[in-house]
Parts: structure tokens; sequence; C-alpha cells
């Protein structure tokens, strides 16, 4: 039988702290703050740099976090240690969910709730927003939470403590794995933000229900017939494979037909590699014609959000401000293909 | 399509150049580049919106083109059709081929990279704003851009 909660709204920032280094965890130079949009890290003395250094032992799967009550878990089941989960369960409590992420995910299902009714229609349709739109109100919370907080290591969704409270921006620090930990460094002059790039535009609107800029651009979730080929595009980023510095979806092919993983198509820093990733991976799995399918699959990503734009426009509030904005701001990257690029091989 | 009256002009016409000429917002077969000057990887390219002004290639109207060393003009230049979706690259590539310009889709995928921006940016900049005529704006803007979504592949000319 699992151990009930513990009580730890009493416990301080630096005994938390103590407790993560207990842990094998590093945390330098870090104090809570607060930014712009929701809680977030900050420097205690700007002229050092950070350090947040989450080790293995302290990396939870998201698939093995339940919640009991007002608190949040990790399953005995799990295989972390005792010490661990009771780290995790306090944590939460005084500094994550607990604190002020239940209330958070509360407020942007309300607003994603509260919008027009054609067009959480077309979000549902078009957009893949069925798990945030429908179902038990509750779960659809703890979902938002769990997704807006974790992280892809070692293709798994993680939660990894004391670096998910840190808010996300393409400009802030690199979130560095090995297959040991998880860690960000460096120096920022205000608040400690996390580049993340698993994420687009559209995909931090579905997480948080803000919009913000991001450099890479995701296909919808898509199904196209080309002649006698067809192409299935879903929208799992965590299943990917490395090809030396890319990361590109995993593929499965045969008789004519390819299902990708995801497929990148924009960004702003490497605009030759969305249509190279594509070109690449059609003609290993024998099918030709890969530029007229990327721009069919551009084109289609294209129209969905103008369709959405347009939907958007008879309304105000401040969730379709940033919707629309999401839906620009993932046009924009979109506009980032810009020729192309070989992948190295399959090593 | 929505019918515009242009006074029977037969100057090609997209979502813009209508806009332009009537202040109403509407879905046009083709789009045409926004008028720019843009340097990529050692060419200098202007483009214009002289829609009227074109040179026969085949049996397709294309834009004039002059070149000075590796300055090039074009009076005009299509970046979206959606009756011929493959016309627009293809022009661009013949164009380029006869101006012996090498990498002719990376040129013309920036080409339609700032024009696409260019949309975004009108959009963000409306983006406060709510009037008629702000609406209209936006609306040609969505039309301008699905249109040039229509560049699908290429095809000689």
């Amino acid at each position: 039988m699992q151990a009930p909660m513990p009580e730890c709204a009493d416990w301080n920032w630096s005994e938390m702290l103590d407790a993560f280094r207990s842990l094998g965890g590093v945390a330098e130079n870090v104090v809570p703050g607060r930014g712009v949009t929701h809680r977030g890290l900050s420097p205690a003395d700007p002229s050092q740099p950070v350090l947040l250094r989450v080790p293995q032992n302290l990396l939870f799967r998201s698939a093995d976090v339940e919640f009991v009550g007002d608190g949040m878990r990790i399953r005995d089941s799990a295989g972390a240690s005792e010490a661990a989960r009771d780290f995790f369960a306090r944590y939460e409590s005084a500094f994550s969910w607990g604190a002020e992420g239940k209330s958070e995910s509360l407020e942007v299902i309300r607003a994603l709730d509260a919008l027009p009714p054609e067009i959480r229609a077309a979000l549902m349709e078009e957009f893949d927003f069925g798990d945030v739109l429908e179902g038990d109100f509750t779960t659809r919370c703890q979902n938002r939470f769990l997704r807006s907080r974790e992280l892809l290591w070692a293709n798994t969704p993680c939660i990894a403590p004391v670096i998910e409270l840190a808010n996300l921006d393409a400009s802030g620090l690199a979130c560095e794995q090995t297959e040991s930990c998880v860690e960000i460094a460096g120096h920022v002059s205000d608040e400690v933000l996390v580049s993340c790039a698993d994420h687009d535009a559209f995909s931090m609107f579905r997480k948080s229900g803000c919009s913000s800029r991001e450099p890479v651009a995701f296909s919808l979730p898509m199904q196209l017939k080309l002649g006698d080929r067809e192409i299935v595009i879903r929208r799992n980023r965590h299943e990917a494979i490395k090809r030396g510095p890319d990361r590109v979806p995993i593929t499965i092919s045969a008789g004519g037909k390819i299902e990708l993983s995801y497929l990148m198509i924009g960004h702003a820093k490497f605009p030759r590699l969305s249509r190279g990733i594509l070109r690449t991976l059609l003609r290993e799995a024998g099918m030709q014609g890969a530029d007229e399918a990327f721009d069919c699959i551009l084109r289609l990503n294209t129209m969905k959000f103008i369709k959405l734009l347009r939907a958007c426009e008879p309304h105000r509030s401040e969730t379709i401000s940033h919707l629309r904005r999401a839906a620009r701001f993932q046009l924009e990257a979109m506009t980032c293909c810009i020729g192309s690029r070989e992948l190295e091989p399959v090593s | 399509m929505q019918d515009v009256a242009l006074g029977g002009s037969e100057v090609p016409r997209d979502p813009v150049s209508v806009f332009c000429l009537t202040g109403l917002a509407s879905e046009q077969e083709r789009a045409y580049s926004l008028p720019i000057k843009i340097s990529f990887r050692g060419t200098n390219f202007e483009i214009g919106r002289r829609l009227n002004v074109h040179t026969q290639r085949g049996q397709f109207p294309t834009p004039e083109m002059t070149i000075e060393g590796a300055n090039i003009s074009l009076s005009y230049l299509m970046v979206g059709n959606a009756g011929s979706p493959r016309l627009s690259r293809g022009i661009f590539q013949a164009l380029m081929r006869e101006a012996r310009v090498a990498n002719a889709d990376g040129h013309f995928d920036y080409i339609l990279h700032a024009n696409r921006q260019k949309c975004l940016s009108l959009l963000e900049a409306l983006e406060p704003h709510d009037s008629e005529v702000i609406v209209t704006l936006r609306q040609m803007l969505y039309f301008q851009l699905e249109t040039m979504a229509f560049c699908i592949g290429t095809r000689e000319l």
C-alpha cells in the first residue's frame, strides 16, 4: 500500500534545495521569481551564472505521476527510491502543483472552455485539441499541468523538479541533456528562462493558453494521398531518432505508404532542414516527389491556420488574442523553409 | 472567386492589387510578389509590381527581366497560382536558367519567405486596431497568404 501524501506546505526554498542536493541535484544561484506570465526562477546574483542539474534519479516519467486528493506523487511501481518519491511529493506540494500550478491550470482550461463554440469546434476538429477541450474538467487540468511542465528526456516525457519552474522562451537557456542528467547553465540578467526545442508556437498555446514566438513549426497531424502515395503525419515529438546533429522523426513505410511520427515544416535557425528531412526520408522509403509533397503539406497547414484566423475575426478576448498570435507565429515559423540539405546517414 | 469590377482592365491582379484599386478584399487565382529588394547568396533581386510589363516565353506571359552583373530586376513575379500551382516556381526556374543563376529553388524560397513575412508583419501591426478598413485589410492578407500557398512543385515552361 502506498504511503500517504506528506505534509509539506511549510517547506521553504532553502530546505527544499538541501533535500534536492542530498539526492544528487545541483542548484546554484537560483531563487523563486515571478515571470511575466507565470511563476518562475530568478538569479540570486545576476552577475554570477546560474546552474541547475537534475540527476537521473530525480527525473520522473510523466506516466508515473498520479494525482491524489490535492497533491501529486510518483507511483510505487515507478521504480524510484522512496527518498526520491518523498522529495517529489513534498516539492510539488510546496513549490509547483500545490503552489500555483493547479490554479494556473484551472485558469487556462477555464479560458479555453470559454472560447466561442465555433472556435472550440475548429480547435478540436482541425488542431487536435480534443484532450484539452473535452472530458472531465479535473483530468484536463491535471493533464494540462503535466504537459506544461514536462520535457523530453531519452525520448520520454519527464518532470524535472526545479527546472520545470522556469518559464519557457525561445531566447532562454538551452536545456542540455545527457544520459545521466538534465541541466541548464549560464548568465541571465533577470529571469531564468529555458528554451524548449520540442515546442512550436501552437503547441505552446496548447500547453499554456499563451502565445510565444518560437523558431520552429511542426506540421499538424494529417493524412494525404498524392497519386499512389500516402503520407501520414502524426505529432508525436518524442518519437525521434538522431542523425548526426539532427533529430528526425521515426518512419514506418510499406506499400507506397509512409507514416512519420511528426514533421518539421519550418525552422528560423535551420531553414534548409525541414525540406531536407522529408526529401531524405521519402527517398529512403523509395518514394519520389518529395518536393511536391512538402509543398502540399505546407499548403494544408497554412490553410488551416488562416481558416482559424478568419474564425477568430469577430471575437475579442484575451484568449482569442493569444490564439491569433499563436496562429500568426506558427505561420511565421513556417515561412522559414528555404532550400534543402542532406541529412547524415543512419548510424 | 469574388468578381471585382476593375474597369475592364486586362492587367493581372491579385488580392493586393484588387485591394489597392477597390478597397475590397477578394479571393484571386494568382498572387504576385510584393515589391522587394533582397540579396541572397550573392545575387541581388529587385522585384517590381508592374504586372502589365511582360515577355512571352512559350505560351506563358512572364516578367521582363534585366540583368546587370549580380543584379537581377523582374518587372513582377508570380508567387502562387490556384489554377496552376506548379507554374510560379517553373517560371522562376526558367528565368534563372536564362540568367545563369544557380540554386534557383533556394532563391525562390527566399522570395516566398520575404513575401509571407511582409504579410505576417502587417497582420501583426494591424492586431491592436479595429475598423472596417482594418478588417478588410486583414481579410485581403488572408487571401494573399492563401493564394501564395498554391505554390506546389514545379513544371517546365
